[in-house]
């Protein structure tokens, strides 16, 4: 009987909403070209069944949207910056992320982008909405003073309302203080 | 240190009286007999209900301790008549407390107490209070203060409310509804539905607005901004739109302005809007985060969190943002200070050393202690005559997850207790008293 199968795109982004791996039941890996198992590789299919006695396999192609694509692509250049425990400076990391994304900006010059700025969880509610607003126009105005329009770029703050990643250790709260950016849908 | 309360080797002249700034956490044992009533009160049990409810009050503050209704000697109905003191010295009971229900018409009905002071012999006072039926929660809480006012000379805090976030979901996409509850968590009911991400909440002096933040109308571009929510219609209004985010509201304390922090481009300043122009003022000026203002009671002064000296500190300045002073100066992050509604103190959040604190210093930023502690504990707020507090506290879990809850605490950091919240439940705002 087939208990569970799917079907997952290799995007990074697609990877991150479509993750129910089942670690206790048995899984194979196949490529949908041959039947490799590989992985980390941005242009492959990953076909994951959970089902040992598997005899149909439903095989479906996801045609990406524009939007995906664009989304897709934005991960790919880094859509995200890391910052300090409470600061707001762009490291050079950080710059070369934003020079990427002025890159894409440049490649894509309808598009309007949404800053959020993030914090760790080892703050007050209101001081980390503060940060969180500091940090995402940190990244704002570096890609302002590459040459991005300002009236193309939106911030707005969950500070630590929104994080990432779960968790509650100095990991997750490395994850965590982040400025990430998203294509606007309009 | 004062002693806790007066007792029976003390002179029986001395007024009965708890003092609730002493140390000593010996509480005051009393006597709640059941009140004397007709059969159709008895039916809804409100004989029993309404002398619980009032002890549960008592007990809760921590200054008091029920002494078994087994082993009173006097029964109810014996009680319509003065106490036979003698019976109720032997199980030490330092005060009695006494009562009557009656039925009056529509529904109606009339509640009489008395206080006795059992070793001076003498009765305290009597109160008695009708309404309807159903609001015998209310009868109880105001019952609840008057003898709590009677027997510590603090200010009663049981017939007020809490407005706080209650939260569920994963810790990565967390639902978050504004909700309110009697202060000892009767009468629960939630205020919004969850669709957008709101926090923050906080009375107004008159108790029948809520102001606080939300997300609401991000999606249709609007910024996060400070919305009032009216307790009496239930509608929400938002507070003008600024060219950046604005939070952190509360109202002035005679409830014609409002102070929130408003963030544009890395900088975060306070100002204070008046309600009746939707005028707004700038307070202060720069490129820090200034936020998480609280007025004085008296209106004078404000007190705020700012990173202008490079930590989080506590300043206060003016109403109208002059001769600001800084007033913390330990070490760690100072934050969320609020106010005292009596004036003498500052409760406020502090950071240090990987945890998190509740604390208390004078308005000059002197006799700094703290209260409460945790993995994170934030968000200090005053009951109704400043000596009692609520805060919320993260409790790691052993599966790695967290427990969110309220807590409340009185001054001397010795009585602190859970709130009971259907789920995880964090900034906690107390009422002002209710107006009758």
């Amino acid at each position: 009987m087939l208990k569970y199968l799917k079907i997952i795109i290799i995007s990074t982004i697609l990877l991150n909403f479509i993750s129910c791996t089942n670690k206790d039941q048995e899984s194979l890996l196949l490529d949908a070209e041959g039947g490799n198992t590989e992985r980390n590789d941005a242009l492959t299919e990953e076909i994951e069944i959970t089902d040992n006695t598997a005899q149909v396999i439903e095989m479906e192609e996801v045609e990406l949207t524009v939007e995906e694509r664009l989304a897709s692509e934005l991960i790919e250049v880094g859509d995200r910056i890391f910052f300090g425990y409470d600061e707001s400076t762009i490291t050079d990391e950080s710059a070369e992320t934003l020079q990427q994304q002025y890159q894409f900006l440049i490649r894509n010059p309808s598009l309007s982008i949404t800053i959020t700025g993030h914090c760790d969880e080892r703050g007050t509610r209101e001081y980390n909405l503060a940060l969180g607003e500091r940090r995402a126009s940190a990244a704002k105005n570096y890609l302002i003073s590459l040459g991005v329009s300002s009236n193309r770029i939106s911030v707005i703050s969950y500070g630590k309302e929104k994080p990432s990643v779960e968790g509650h250790d100095e990991t997750a709260w490395t994850q965590n203080r982040t400025a990430i950016t998203f294509i606007n849908n309009d | 240190m004062l002693i806790a309360y007066s007792n029976s080797s003390m002179s029986a002249d001395r007024p009965l009286q708890i003092d609730i700034m002493g140390g000593n956490i010996q509480s005051m044992p009393i006597a709640i007999s059941y009140f004397s009533s007709d059969e159709d009160i008895k039916k809804l049990n409100l004989h029993k209900n309404i002398p619980n409810l009032i002890a549960n009050n008592l007990i809760n503050s921590g200054l008091f301790k029920l002494l078994d209704r087994n082993a009173y000697m006097q029964n109810p109905e014996q009680l319509i008549n003065p106490p036979k003191f003698r019976d109720w010295r032997i199980i030490d009971a330092q005060a009695l407390i006494t009562g009557k229900i009656s039925k009056k018409d529509n529904n109606k009905i009339s509640v009489s107490i008395e206080l006795w002071d059992v070793y001076g012999e003498k009765r305290m006072f009597g109160l008695s209070l009708s309404s309807q039926s159903k609001s015998w929660r209310r009868i109880s809480h105001i019952i609840s203060d008057k003898i709590y006012e009677r027997l510590t000379g603090e200010e009663g805090y049981f017939d007020t409310r809490i407005v706080y976030i209650a939260e569920s979901g994963s810790q990565k996409n967390k639902i978050k509804r504004l909700a309110i509850m009697d202060q000892d968590g009767g009468n629960h009911k939630y205020l919004t539905d969850g669709k957008s991400l709101v926090l923050t909440p906080r009375f107004s002096p008159n108790q029948q607005l809520i102001t606080f933040f939300s997300y609401n109308g991000v999606q249709a571009g609007l910024k996060p901004s400070v919305y009032l929510y009216n307790l009496l219609n239930g509608k929400i209004e938002i507070l003008g739109q600024f060219p950046g985010m604005s939070f952190a509201p509360r109202f002035s304390p005679d409830g014609e302005n409002l102070i929130m922090s408003l963030a544009n481009n890395g900088s975060t300043n306070i100002y204070i809007m008046n309600l009746n122009t939707k005028k707004t003022k700038q307070l202060t000026n720069g490129r820090s985060i200034d936020t998480s203002p609280s007025f004085s009671p008296d209106g004078k002064n404000i007190v705020f969190n700012s990173d202008r000296s490079g930590g989080q500190h506590l300043y206060i300045m003016k109403k109208n943002g002059k001769k600001p002073k800084r007033i913390s100066f330990g070490r760690g992050s100072y934050a969320t200070p609020v106010w005292s509604p009596r004036g003498d103190y500052i409760a406020f959040t502090k950071f240090t050393r990987g945890r998190f604190f509740i604390g208390l210093m004078r308005p000059d930023g002197s006799e700094e202690r703290l209260i409460a502690e945790g993995y994170l504990t934030e968000g200090p707020t005053w009951a109704p005559g400043g000596r009692v507090l609520s805060f919320f506290r993260q409790i790691p879990q052993k599966d790695g997850s967290m427990k969110t809850r309220l807590f409340v605490i009185d001054i001397t950091g010795y009585r602190e207790r859970e709130l009971d919240t259907p789920e995880d439940a964090s900034d906690p705002a107390w009422s002002p008293k209710n107006i009758n």
